[in-house]
């Protein structure tokens, strides 16, 4: 019975659960609060909803309730900080060949600008934006997990892509 | 919607991006695809985050179920208490019961006596009986109270105390009355105290206290086999009578809060039903243990 029909009541269940859904938790919170100590905060807050409500909450639903509970508390509670990211250290240049010193250059002032870029795009657009990007996510997959329909993921992800382009453009 | 159908497009073509129909928004969005996927998430500690999580908030669940320890704890107290107040009911008490159309009588263990109307229940402990006068009635009986300590009727409407005397107690549903015939009786009910003395009765109709009546027999008229009222409820005679023959009144066609003073005897039915319908101006149909009431009127 518990192997057919898993409840997350049970700590053996929703241990193995939080496992497998704490780091994309805390990336999808970090998006939106941008701080990595309170995006943690938001995933532990969140998942404590979800055990206190175990037993109403379908297992199939259960990622998307707590990705709602993650929402809803960062509405709720913490309300725009600025998003501090970086690049990930070592990472290549698009143009692996190219060692030209005003090329690496201009390379890392794209860099910066699309970081400044990002975090100027509205909450929804940015959460699916980087959760494609940065997660690899496709947008049925994003759809799913925010519990909206696939057009309206796409539309913030056309919506970002033109924002982008917009302020580029004026570089 | 073209504008956003192709911005995806454009996104989206990955390392095809050579197809691109326009070279310079293919090289830009090639350019946002690779270094925004660059950007770093802080990694999470699973287990110590887990640690955290579970010594915070699955304590509280612990908690909920020592709980539920408690209220086990609770049935199984409550359970010791029902088992231990049914052994001193059942096995340490002593019950006197009438049927309907019966009545008993017997003596108490200090020669008091009891005589039980119909339907009617007394309790009392048979050990306890020479420290403590005191019985449960349910339903009417009268009593010879021998002299000695006080002796208590209790009710569920009413306590009844005396220390040697004669006295009637009837406690029906939503009737109580209490009939005094020698000595002195104290009467307790929702915080109030009554003392008669021989020939006073008092009388409660749910719960509310009714105009004394003084009365002039030397015993109950049920003892003389026969039920007496003065200004009583139909609905009151009726049950008594019911009781008395062991009987089903029908009675949906008649109006059952009229008053009624007269009596009716225990030894013949016909008698009986004649003793409450002709002043009334009511007829009866008896049908073996079924007896139907209406107006005269009626056809």
């Amino acid at each position: 019975m518990p192997d057919k029909d898993p409840n997350l009541c049970q700590e053996k269940a929703f241990s193995s659960f939080y496992t497998e859904h704490l780091q994309a938790a805390s990336n999808f919170a970090f998006y939106k609060c941008g701080d990595s100590a309170s995006a943690l905060d938001l995933v532990q807050e969140a998942f404590s909803k979800l055990w206190e409500n175990c037993a109403s909450v379908d297992v199939l639903k259960a990622k998307t309730y707590l990705f709602t509970s993650i929402n809803n508390l960062f509405l709720n509670t913490i309300r725009h900080h600025k998003v501090v990211m970086n690049y990930a250290k070592e990472r290549p240049y698009l143009d692996r060949d190219n060692q030209d010193p005003e090329y690496l250059l201009r390379e890392e002032e794209f860099k910066s600008q699309l970081l400044k870029a990002i975090d100027e795009l509205s909450d929804a657009q940015k959460e699916v934006f980087l959760l494609n990007r940065i997660e690899g996510k496709k947008y049925r997959e994003i759809a799913e997990l925010l519990d909206v329909s696939q057009k309206t993921v796409e539309k913030h992800m056309s919506a970002a892509l033109k924002t982008l382009r917009t302020k580029f453009g004026n570089i | 919607m073209k504008e956003e159908k192709y911005i995806l497009e454009q996104f989206d073509l990955g390392s095809d991006r050579i197809n691109a129909s326009n070279v310079e928004d293919g090289v830009f969005f090639e350019k946002v695809a690779f270094y925004a996927s660059q950007i770093d998430t802080p990694s999470v500690d699973v287990s110590s985050a887990w640690n955290d999580f579970s010594a915070k908030h699955l304590k509280t669940k612990t908690k909920v179920r020592t709980l539920n320890f408690n209220m086990m704890y609770r049935v199984a107290a409550v359970l010791v208490v029902a088992l231990v107040t049914s052994w001193f009911l059942f096995f340490n008490s002593e019950q006197i019961h009438t049927e309907l159309a019966e009545t008993k009588t017997f003596l108490l263990p200090d020669q008091s006596e009891v005589i039980l109307n119909a339907h009617s229940s007394v309790r009392y402990k048979k050990r306890k009986w020479k420290k403590k006068r005191s019985l449960t009635l349910d339903g009417e009986a009268f009593f010879i109270a021998e002299k000695g300590q006080t002796f208590t009727v209790l009710t569920s409407q009413g306590t009844v105390e005396v220390l040697g005397t004669q006295f009637n107690v009837k406690e029906r549903p939503d009737y109580f009355e209490v009939e005094c015939y020698e000595g002195r009786v104290a009467v307790y009910y929702n915080n109030n105290e009554i003392e008669l003395s021989p020939g006073q009765s008092i009388r409660l109709v749910n719960g509310i206290e009714q105009d004394r009546i003084e009365f002039n027999t030397n015993t109950p008229s049920w003892l003389n086999e026969e039920s007496s009222f003065v200004e009583v409820g139909l609905n009151q005679v009726l049950d008594e009578l019911e009781r008395q023959y062991d009987i089903e009144l029908e009675t949906s066609t008649i109006e059952i809060d009229r008053i009624f003073t007269g009596s009716f005897t225990h030894t013949n039915l016909e008698t009986a039903l004649k003793s409450i319908t002709i002043p009334l101006g009511l007829r009866y149909q008896v049908n073996g243990k079924n007896v139907t009431l209406f107006a005269n009127d009626e056809h």
